[in-house]
């Protein structure tokens, strides 16, 4: 089970290339004035079970402590984060914008999928505003661009529309959960089937049976969207998305984005726009998120929040980006007797942060990939660098000209 | 303009999704010349079709390795797959039943066992109907569990019925109706928006 059949230079470059990446995901949630933050491992089975129970218990790891209480590893962020500013503060005066990069765990049905999975997000704090949600969708976009995607599409949506939909249409448990199947797979015919067998006002059936075509570019869906007969709440929360789309218009982001009213996500403590982003050669969202301003009431808190999350192995797989070449700078070659001046090169170079190898093994001088090629020599040093021989006979000297011919490189 | 990946389960429903296609002004020369690659394009190089065997299909396109797909309600009820499911195009039409021998009892609260290629409409059938059962899955020549004793009641897909008369079996009970869907991976969706807009209204002609 769970062992990961790359290999030992695949992991390499996969590491070296998400390494990379996060790099870049750091300084540009920096940018946007996130500090970082982290919550621990583990959390209590019962924040999952009581709290918000969106997260298949079933799908999470379980741990039992020397007192018999469970945990779990644990499956998302945005739970524990909440949790924490929750327990400071119960309301705020001021906005908290924090970032992470972490692993979260969850089992999935198939078994070679691996447990853990690294996230990078953010969660802002303390702001109600538009202006916020704009903003953090345009960060979500900035990183995407930042990697090099070029086909990058965010749909929006909002969590509220499809409760303010089938808050009248008085279904039981399990149409409730047909429905949102149907809607969310844009399943046109089936809605149909769906709605003959169902007593609602007609008005409501009509936007139903609308729902998988309000989808595309944010005037193609209002043209649409403007035919309905639409409650107050759903005007209401209409306005709000495309007052969005105008500010995200300012931000110069307009072509990227793409409305789509069926969009309902599995954990239910959205309460606004929602929102997921999408790249060419990935088949599934790379980064999703959206408004939960009700979600610190659960630890007796009023808070209102906006984040999102990006799958980082999805990215790593994906991302355009350019491989850095990871050559080491120095490999220093040295008998037993001379330990003590190899040592002593290595920590000159070594202050200079150059990356450095020492090795006593001969035969290993080819397997390793330096620039530097440095080997002591009874009196001085003889290096070989871009194929040629050099000879020194102090360490100074050789430090110089090393320095020199990186500054070149 | 970059193109787009269409996965058809091989078999049947593929030739009759051809002739649809053929239907929508939608050509693969290679297909007509009963080619027997796996891989193959349209006339205007910008449909790649790709097949499958059926029980891959939904994988093919949930995963994004397929754009689109099409393939039967049967395979979508049972896989699940996390894919929007835009058209309902009407051919490899049938039925999603319980069959056994005539007069066999299914809702008396007994445990049963069920015979199915589709273990989980199975267990989601009668699992609704407040019957346990012991799903045994099977992957062709289903009819054969209740003849030999396998098991009590078959779950399968019936077209005619006659496989079933001349096994002597019957319907019992009618799960769903089943028909050929297209099926679209999200991610596709949103970043090729206008190009799959544009062949489902090329298919939705045929429809009309």
């Amino acid at each position: 089970m769970y062992i990961n059949n790359k290999s030992i230079y695949e992991r390499e470059r996969e590491q070296r290339k998400q390494e990379q990446l996060i790099q870049i995901l750091r300084r540009r949630f920096k940018t946007y004035g996130y500090t970082k933050m982290k919550t621990q491992a583990f959390e209590e089975y019962d924040l999952y079970a009581k709290v918000n129970r969106s997260i298949n218990l079933k799908k999470m790891i379980k741990v039992i402590d020397q007192t018999g209480n469970v945990l779990v590893l644990r499956p998302d962020m945005t739970l524990p984060m909440t949790r924490q500013i929750a327990q400071e503060f119960s309301e705020l005066s001021h906005d908290i914008k924090y970032y992470y990069i972490e692993d979260v765990f969850r089992q999935s049905e198939i078994e070679q999928t691996p447990l853990g999975r690294t996230q990078a997000g953010v969660e802002y704090y303390g702001n109600p505003s538009e202006e916020a949600d704009a903003e953090v969708i345009a960060l979500a976009i900035h990183i995407l661009k930042d990697l090099g995607f070029k086909d990058i599409k965010v749909e929006m949506g909002d969590a509220g529309f499809f409760k303010a939909l089938t808050q009248n249409m008085n279904l039981n448990g399990l149409q409730f959960y047909e429905l949102k199947q149907l809607i969310q797979a844009k399943n046109a015919v089936d809605i149909e089937r769906f709605l003959d067998n169902i007593s609602v006002k007609d008005e409501i059936k009509q936007i139903v049976k609308h729902m998988p075509f309000l989808y595309g570019k944010p005037e193609y869906v209002l043209n649409m969207i403007r035919e309905l007969p639409l409650t107050e709440e759903m005007t209401h929360k209409i306005d709000y998305l495309y007052r969005l789309v105008d500010l995200l218009n300012m931000y110069g982001l307009k072509e990227h984005l793409i409305i789509d009213l069926g969009l309902i996500n599995q954990m239910d403590y959205y309460s606004d726009v929602i929102f997921q982003g999408f790249v060419e050669r990935v088949g599934e969202p790379v980064m999703m998120g959206g408004r939960y301003n009700q979600l610190a009431e659960s630890f007796q808190a009023d808070i209102p929040a906006i984040g999102f999350a990006c799958f980082i192995d999805l990215l790593v797989a994906a991302a355009p980006i350019e491989e850095l070449e990871d050559l080491l700078d120095v490999c220093v070659v040295y008998e037993k007797s001379q330990l003590e001046q190899s040592i002593q090169l290595a920590n000159d170079l070594r202050q200079r942060e150059y990356r450095v190898i020492t090795t006593e093994n001969q035969a290993q001088v080819d397997q390793i990939k330096a620039i530097f090629l440095v080997t002591l020599k009874e009196i001085g040093y003889e290096l070989v660098f871009k194929g040629e021989d050099y000879q020194f006979k102090d360490r100074l000297t050789l430090l110089d000209f090393i320095d020199k011919q990186r500054e070149g490189i | 303009m970059e193109y787009m990946t269409l996965a058809l389960a091989t078999g049947r429903i593929a030739d009759q999704a051809m002739v649809f296609l053929e239907q929508a002004q939608i050509h693969f020369p290679d297909y007509q010349n009963h080619s027997r690659k796996l891989v193959m394009f349209d006339e205007t190089k910008t449909i790649k079709a790709i097949f499958a065997k059926t029980a891959d299909l939904t994988t093919y396109v949930e995963k994004g390795a397929a754009d689109i797909g099409i393939v039967g309600k049967d395979t979508i009820i049972e896989d699940q797959p996390d894919v929007y499911e835009l058209l309902d195009l009407g051919f490899g039409k049938c039925q999603l039943v319980v069959a056994g021998f005539p007069g066999a009892t299914l809702y008396d609260g007994k445990p049963l066992t069920v015979a199915s290629k589709y273990p989980r409409i199975a267990k989601k059938f009668f699992e609704e109907k407040g019957v346990q059962i012991d799903a045994i899955k099977l992957n062709g020549s289903v009819e054969l569990a209740p003849l030999i004793g396998l098991s009590d009641v078959i779950v399968d897909i019936v077209e005619t019925g006659t496989t079933l008369k001349q096994n002597g079996l019957v319907v019992l009970d009618h799960i769903a109706d089943v028909s050929s869907r297209l099926i679209v991976n999200k991610a596709s969706y949103a970043t090729k928006t206008e190009r799959i807009q544009q062949f489902i209204r090329q298919l939705k002609m045929v429809l009309e």
